[in-house]
């Protein structure tokens, strides 16, 4: 495989607030190849937005790299930018504030070229014409305004409308949660036949992991700030080896899990403590169900375990090794099982 | 035992001096102690039902315009404002889905527990606080003692609802309306608020009514469900029995539509079973089945008929020409 | 999905908002084509002094202290009540345009810089304000209009600012951004036309707060000497107040109801620009 087309690189995102700066991404390091999605995963907080925002210039990075195909995008300035920002597109989750209200369907798709003073104006309408089509609208559709629209087809309109530039990566930020299902399926169908059709790359931020499960080559899984497991389509699901994403996995409800009672941690109030004031040692330490000293007091490094991927836990071999085992307590809550190793 | 009876409700909608049904003629019981979900895609008349019930429509945009609701033998739809504000709250509750949005932001959450038992019980404001102390331990609202005098903002979404619970059951009431609980919320805390409305539901023999789109928590912790398109029931039965033989076509379409949260991964990217087209609008409903235009298996009959919820088998019940006819 | 009804069937569904126009059509034909259907000069000395309305039917309105004719009066006046609201309005809204939007879009230091700015504007009294410009510049039409424009701005800055605020962070501004557009057309193209109906809200009742401070001026005899005015003729009238109260009664009445109009439409501008009104 070559170089890849997207290589972040100990990225750092500050906010300044009153009470300090907040680190909403800390140091994290991501490639995306040609033709990949790799879905970025977390709850609120956990900075995923963030990072993608930062990948296409929209919050600006403290430190670390950011490279297109070789190219440093870190440090320009939005004039710079712009010759990159054709290979780089974003669609946002609320379909309803991602037109303008006041600027017809066709307008709204061809922005992207007049600002980049592409073709003719036939030559634009030709094209818009052709990516109403190619998201499953119809050419007719063009002279409408936004509010005729619903909330399935204005995505398709946003996803036209970054498809414009013929874009090489393009960040999905939790582009189906604003969606019905039956719509929401629509939108992943159009957003793996794109991918097939064109080689696009996806970054999918999202929160819903039986989404994440079907659209994603590579998972990404973001808290606090810091990555804490990735891996690969094949092996990530069935052996969760970080704490944490086994707790987002066993979160989830399921169609297929009729009656089946929801898992919740042990401690059955776990709240997600402020990236202003992260625990010390592993951040997710207060809501894990396995801590132990060591978790307070050092951070662990992303590392490879096995065949697995990565993970930032300190007692992954433990966990893997299947010295800890979940069961039922006495009111039917699933509880960890703790066995001296 | 059922305690509450929906007989053949509509509520219409008005849209520039036109008034279009957005809750056409469902009828369903209620049974004590069972959690019933309310199931459908935005626009299929869910949010409204639950308003019906309580009477918290916005008129006058908004109106019952036939049926009953049937509660202790009293028919709320024709009950006045006064009777209206003795039953909410007290008998009948509802929690919202944006709970931050739902509390006053310039009270303390004690003081808004307090003031809603004030409302409906006669206590004096001492006990009410004692007793708002109490209800928040219920939900396991950490620190409820010093809780209790914070102010919304300094809550996390996840506590919020926890409050809302809280004020929702401080009067025990026989009927707790959950519309849309948890979709505002992540998901490890939505399974901690279902866990705990399902812990307090059987502690206190309430009933709960579950309105959501997320058929996978409906999975999980309902009892029964109907299943609502476009402003109708078109499939009604027990959790078991409609997603282990869904029988609409619009159920199971639904359903496959899911991506899967278990079972082994393809290599490859597949792709989703999707249902074409959209809700039709409230303008666009014709006389046949709504379903009819969306559907892979209507027949010439489901557009130009309405089907009617009929019994397949046991609690299990279908609007479907077809279904109805492959069950014959 | 129902056809959005027009702008205009949206206004004048409101009652008030239609009645209000009604009356703000009469008083701007009255300045456009009044002084060609009535062509008396409301300086001239044209009868006897003091007559009262109804009178003499070559004198309608009466004639004021030194025999000029009200209803000429009026006509001059509508023209310059409207010229100076308008023009004093759209000088102030331009001018918070420019500072709100500066300020909303690039945030930081030059919101900080702005704002303040502001706030020392809005800390002043107005009026006093308008009466110390006035003063210190020689009094004319322009000076007025500047004057009162000076004192206007700030709640409009503050308004867009808001306005831009809140634009800047839609996900179709962000698009843009990521697009690739350059500043200035984000601006003009993507927030200021989202922006613009509490803008046309605010400066309609601008207007009318223009018209009572140019009366307020007049009346104080701080208006250019050779402007018949509304104002104006109220303060000619308070000598005789007890006497012949219908001097100054006339333009207070029609001052009454011009900026009671304006005000109305600002309301029905409000309920029919307001995307929650339209029928949802």
């Amino acid at each position: 495989m070559g170089a890849p087309l997207l290589s972040c690189k100990d990225v750092v995102v500050e906010y300044k607030t009153r009470r300090g700066a907040l680190r909403a991404v800390d140091t994290v390091s991501l490639d995306i190849r040609e033709g990949e999605t790799v879905a970025l995963v977390g709850e609120s907080g956990s900075g995923k937005s963030t990072l993608g925002k930062a990948i296409v210039g929209l919050e600006p990075i403290r430190s670390g790299s950011i490279k297109l195909n070789g190219t440093e995008l870190g440090g320009l300035s939005r004039r710079a930018m712009r010759p990159y920002r054709q290979a780089l597109q974003m669609v946002f989750q609320d379909p309803f504030g991602s037109l303008n209200p006041r600027l017809s369907i066709g307008r709204i798709i061809e922005e992207p070229m007049l600002v980049h003073r592409i073709g003719t104006a036939e030559e634009r309408r030709r094209r818009v014409a052709e990516l109403l089509e190619r998201v499953g609208l119809s050419a007719e559709m063009m002279t409408r305004y936004p509010h005729e629209f619903s909330g399935g087809q204005r995505q398709r309109i946003v996803i036209a409308r970054a498809l414009t530039l013929n874009p090489k990566l393009i960040i999905c930020d939790e582009p189906v949660s604003a969606l019905d299902v039956s719509v929401q399926a629509q939108v992943l169908n159009l957003l793996a036949d794109l991918q097939r059709d064109l080689g696009l790359s996806y970054l999918f931020v999202s929160h819903d992991l039986s989404v994440v499960r079907h659209i994603a080559h590579r998972v990404v899984v973001m808290y606090l700030g810091k990555f804490v497991s990735t891996g690969e389509r094949a092996n990530f699901w069935d052996s969760p080896i970080h704490p944490y994403t086994r707790r987002l996995l066993e979160s989830t409800p399921s169609v297929d899990a009729v009656g089946a009672p929801l898992v919740i941690g042990a401690g059955d109030n776990d709240e997600i403590p402020s990236a202003m004031n992260p625990p010390s040692g592993c951040r997710f330490r207060t809501r894990c169900d396995f801590a132990a000293d060591i978790c307070a007091q050092s951070e662990p490094a992303l590392r490879p375990v096995g065949a697995y991927g990565m993970s930032a836990c300190h007692r992954v071999e433990t966990l893997a090794s299947g010295a800890v085992r979940y069961g039922a307590d006495e009111n039917e809550n699933i509880v960890p099982i703790r066995t001296v190793a | 035992m059922s305690i509450l009876k929906v007989d053949s409700l509509v509520t219409e909608l008005r849209i520039a001096d036109r008034h279009f049904p957005v809750v056409n003629d469902v009828s369903f019981t209620l049974e004590k102690g069972e959690t019933l979900a309310i199931v459908g895609e935005s626009g299929c008349g869910k949010s409204m039902l639950a308003m019906s019930l309580l009477r918290i429509l916005p008129e006058p945009l908004a109106r019952i315009g036939s049926g009953r609701i049937l509660f202790d033998d009293r028919d709320l739809a024709e009950a006045g404002v006064d009777e209206m504000r003795t039953i909410r709250g007290k008998r009948m509750s509802i929690i919202f889905q944006d709970p931050m949005a739902s509390l006053n932001p310039v009270e303390t959450i004690g003081n808004q527990i307090a003031e809603m038992i004030c409302e409906h019980e006669d206590i004096s404001r001492r006990d009410a606080r004692k007793k708002a102390i109490e209800l928040l331990r219920m939900v396991r609202l950490p620190d409820a003692e010093k809780r209790v005098d914070e102010y919304p903002h300094r809550l996390s979404g996840g506590m919020c609802q926890r409050v809302m619970i809280a004020m929702a059951l401080a009067c025990r009431p026989e009927i707790l309306i959950a519309d849309e609980p948890t979709t505002a919320l992540d998901v490890t805390i939505q399974a901690q608020i279902l866990a705990l409305l399902s812990n307090l539901q059987s502690e206190t023999g309430a009933a709960v009514i579950l309105i959501t789109h997320n058929l996978a928590i409906v999975a999980q912790i309902a009892d029964r469900l109907l299943v609502m398109y476009a402003g109708e029931i078109v499939e009604s039965g027990t959790v078991a029995s409609v997603f282990g033989n869904p029988r609409h076509p619009y159920t199971r379409q639904l359903i496959d539509a899911i991506p899967k949260g278990t079972g082994p991964i393809e290599g490859e990217i597949g792709r989703l079973a999707e249902i074409r087209g959209s809700v039709p609008a409230l303008d666009q409903r014709e006389r046949g089945c709504n379903f009819s235009q969306r559907c892979d298996c209507a027949v010439a009959r489901c557009r130009t008929d309405k089907p009617v919820l009929k019994q397949s088998s046991g609690d299990h019940s279908v609007a479907c020409f077809v279904a109805q006819s492959e069950a014959a | 999905m129902t056809q959005k009804p027009s702008f205009l069937s949206l206004l004048l569904r409101n009652k008030a908002a239609a009645m209000g126009l009604v009356v703000l059509a009469v008083v701007l034909l009255t300045a456009i084509i009044g002084p060609f259907l009535y062509q008396v000069d409301p300086w001239a000395i044209t009868g006897q002094t003091l007559l009262w309305p109804g009178v003499d039917p070559a004198h309608p309105l009466g004639t004021d202290v030194l025999g000029r004719d009200v209803l000429s009066g009026l006509i001059s006046g509508a023209r310059i009540s409207l010229l100076i609201g308008v023009s004093a309005t759209a000088a102030s809204v331009m001018v918070g345009i420019v500072i709100g939007g500066l300020a909303g879009y690039f945030r930081g230091q030059v919101d900080n810089v702005l704002m303040r700015l502001t706030e020392i504007f809005q800390t002043i009294p107005s009026f006093i304000f308008v009466i110390m410009l006035v003063a210190v510049f020689h009094p004319s039409i322009t000076v007025v209009v500047l004057s009162i424009a000076t004192v206007s701005w700030p709640p409009v800055a503050r308004l867009v600012r808001g306005e831009f605020l809140s634009l800047r962070q839609r996900p179709y501004v962000q698009s843009c951004i990521v697009v690739g557009m350059g500043e200035l057309r984000i601006i003009f193209t993507q927030i200021l036309p989202n922006a613009m109906a509490p803008i046309v809200v605010t400066a309609s009742i601008m207007v009318a707060s223009a018209i009572l401070i140019e009366a307020g001026l007049a009346f104080l005899g701080l208006q250019d000497p050779n402007v018949m005015s509304w104002g104006a003729m109220i303060g000619f009238g308070r000598t005789v107040l007890r006497t012949a109260w219908y001097l100054s009664a006339i333009p207070g009445i029609v001052i009454f109801f011009t900026v009671l109009a304006i005000s109305l439409v600002g309301e029905g501008l409000n309920d029919a620009l307001n995307p929650r009104g339209t029928g949802q």
